[in-house]
């Protein structure tokens, strides 16, 4: 696993989308264009994402886990 | 009135402008709240004075007549926080977006919902309008944008070009429309740490406009008709076996009454909604469990 690969799992680790060990078997899936792009995203959005506590929208079919970045 | 319960969900109405292919809510759009709901409604503001009020739909703006006629007669809700979860069609410009949110006798709070889904419906300048209506309102404005897959995450730049705000990222459920569409968040292994949690909306009740309170606020209510889960009060949805076993207990509890291991689960149950629509269905299905108001979590018949 590169560094790229670690800071995207950490990132994605971090909005709530996957545990430890899920982000770095999805990490694994990617492909290069798609760990460029996404390592972009994890490097310039750590601000202002939140992931919800509980369903944070309430009833919109959606679920997460809230961190203020 | 003392109560754990911080927020009362309400459920205007099930219609809706758009028709997002990921949407959970799949009831009849001609259903909205009557007067005898608004007025249970504020009854119960009045006696668990919740902290946080929060309006839904379908698209709460197409009834804003009734969400006043609910905070008109609540009574003193200087303590209570009221927000709105909107689709944002009516912000077709800043002046309309004020026109609109201005309509609300009380509002503090507006979470816009945006996402790959939501784009096909919504012009992006929509959510700029929004936010900027929001600052001159001093409303505080974010963006839920829900995710069928970690690519989706991209779209949070595009956003940001709108200001500057909170944007929440949430992943997909297979609940309602999203269900039949057959969209789902993937999960590439079971995290069996969800087996330690219980429902997340702990803290919170729904009023679905129609039907009732539940804890639940989609998978259970809008793919099960299974009445048990949601109740025409508050008082016998906290005592009901449902809300003890799927809110104040955990998943892996559960799971352990009905002989379930984490053996037998597969990667979607890493999320809760999940999970407990799995084990609920389960319940059902093979054990014929009945659950029951004030008694044991379940009872076998």
């Amino acid at each position: 696993m590169t560094n790229k690969d670690k800071v995207i799992a950490a990132f994605l680790v971090s909005v709530g989308v996957f545990s430890a060990t899920q982000a770095m078997q999805y990490v694994g899936t990617l492909s290069t264009k798609e760990k460029s792009k996404i390592s972009m995203t994890a490097n310039k959005s750590s601000d202002r994402i939140i992931t919800c506590s509980g369903v944070e929208a309430f009833a919109s079919g959606s679920e997460g886990t809230v961190r203020k970045g | 009135m003392g109560s754990t319960l911080k927020e009362l969900g309400i459920n205007l109405g099930y219609k809706c402008n758009f028709r997002c292919a990921h949407c959970s809510v799949v009831e009849d759009p001609r259903t909205k709240l009557s007067q005898k709901e608004v007025d249970l409604l504020v009854r119960i503001q009045k006696l668990y004075k919740f902290k946080s009020l929060l309006f839904v739909g379908g698209e709460p703006t197409l009834y804003i007549d009734i969400a006043n006629s609910l905070l008109r007669k609540a009574g003193n809700l200087s303590e209570t926080s009221v927000r709105i979860t909107t689709n944002g069609h009516f912000a077709d410009s800043r002046d309309n977006a004020v026109k609109t949110l201005s309509e609300f006798v009380k509002l503090d709070k507006v979470q816009l919902s945006y996402d790959k889904f939501h784009a096909k419906f919504l012009p992006f300048g929509n959510i700029k309008n929004l936010y900027e209506a929001c600052k001159a309102l001093g409303k505080k404005f974010s963006v839920a944008m829900a995710i069928e897959t970690p690519m989706d995450i991209l779209l949070v730049e595009k956003i940001k070009e709108a200001g500057r705000f909170n944007i929440a990222i949430q992943k997909v459920l297979p609940s309602g429309r999203a269900k039949t569409n057959h969209i789902q968040h993937p999960f590439p292994s079971l995290d069996k740490k969800v087996l330690s949690k219980g429902c997340p909306n702990r803290g919170k009740i729904m009023y679905f406009c129609g039907r009732g309170f539940s804890a639940c606020c989609s998978s259970l209510v809008f793919n099960s008709r299974e009445k048990s889960m949601v109740h025409p009060s508050i008082k016998e949805h906290l005592a009901s076996g449902f809300y003890k076993t799927a809110v104040l207990s955990t998943f892996g509890r559960f799971a352990r009454e009905l002989g379930v291991g984490a053996g037998d689960l597969k990667p979607e149950h890493s999320a809760p909604c999940n999970l407990c629509e799995y084990l609920f269905g389960l319940a059902g299905k093979k054990a014929k469990l009945e659950f029951t108001s004030g008694g044991r979590n379940v009872r076998r018949t």
